[in-house]
């Protein structure tokens, strides 16, 4: 199925969940916040299984310097 | 606090502001605020709150004036390489406006003297440069109920959030604990794009404006997330997280913790 992934269209497999995809992204969850539909999830809603459509966006934590 | 002659005149600018006025001046005179680093986002911000007249402003920084530093933190300048970064804020915001009050703090903050120092302030602007101090200023402030600008950047991106303690989310809301060491480069590994905190620091020191102003909707549950090579900017909603280890239902943090800081390379502090 395909979701729009930094605006771009991204195919993934049918009902893969956030952390799923923040793995296969490369991403250590822990340093992200990940935006669905334009709200940030909590951690524990992660599992959530994403829909064909769905707006995904990683929020990276920036608090590491300037 | 009656404002004088000549603050009439240096603020006009704003005091035409219907919801500013000479009211809104005295309370920006009146007004108390820490900058955490006087670095890349502390510079802009430290330097728009003192053109604004925000009587009293307080600069926490350990570190001294450094060549790689002057790509962005307009508040230094090459004359000034090798002195701490404090003094050297301080002369540069007082040329600006010599009538202000800055308080400067030479030191790096920890679990002991945080408190002490955030006390006596109105407002806190993070513009600090580690992973370490953000998640202690946060906690610091969940604690005491400061109202804390954030703000953060890497490369060409960019963050801020305004945290009322009780109002919104706090930082660990959205990241619950501080990355693990090397995950996430700091800018001195990765770079910056010397606007990217120009721009950052002066949207932090707008938030603090119009909090001291009491006007406007600052940005409390809301991340302003902003691309400087696409030049975009966008919103994310965010929610105070019923789990959040600080400010949550149940927090797991009841006292002031500090977590040991290690650069994925080489550091220089």
């Amino acid at each position: 199925m395909k979701i729009i992934f930094n605006r771009q269209e991204k195919e993934v497999h049918k009902g893969i969940n956030v952390k799923e995809l923040v793995e296969q992204l490369n991403f250590d969850p822990v340093t992200v916040a990940v935006e669905v539909n334009g709200r940030l999830l909590l951690k524990e809603e992660y599992n959530y299984p994403l829909q064909e459509g769905d707006k995904v966006e990683l929020v990276l934590n920036m608090g590491g310097g300037v | 606090m009656a404002l004088t002659n000549e603050e009439i005149e240096r603020y006009s600018r704003q005091i035409i502001l219907r919801n500013v006025g000479g009211r809104g001046q005295e309370r920006l005179k009146q007004g108390k605020v820490l900058i955490v680093g006087a670095g890349g986002l502390g510079s802009p911000a430290a330097y728009y709150l003192a053109a604004a007249g925000v009587g009293t402003i307080g600069i926490v920084d350990s570190d001294v004036v450094d060549i790689s530093n002057l790509q962005r933190q307009i508040l230094h300048s090459t004359e000034r390489l090798g002195r701490p970064k404090v003094e050297s804020a301080r002369e540069t915001l007082l040329a600006l406006n010599p009538a202000l009050t800055i308080n400067t703090y030479p030191l790096r903050l920890g679990k002991d003297n945080i408190l002490d120092i955030i006390r006596d302030y109105d407002v806190i602007v993070d513009g600090v440069d580690n992973f370490p101090t953000r998640y202690l200023l946060n906690d610091a402030c969940v604690m005491t109920g400061k109202t804390l600008v954030e703000g953060g950047v890497l490369q060409w991106d960019g963050l801020v959030m305004t945290i009322k303690p009780g109002q919104g989310p706090c930082y660990r809301c959205i990241f619950p604990d501080p990355p693990p060491p090397g995950a996430i480069p700091s800018c001195q590994e990765a770079g910056v794009i010397g606007t990217v905190p120009g721009l950052i620091g002066a949207i932090q020191a707008t938030e603090v404006i119009k909090i001291l102003l009491g006007i406007g909707d600052t940005l409390t549950g809301r991340l302003l997330i902003y691309n400087a090579l696409e030049m975009r900017f966008r919103e994310v909603k965010a929610e105070r997280n019923g789990s959040c280890p600080i400010c949550g239902d149940n927090p797991r943090i009841r006292e002031l913790e500090e977590y040991t800081f290690v650069c994925a390379t080489k550091c220089e502090r």
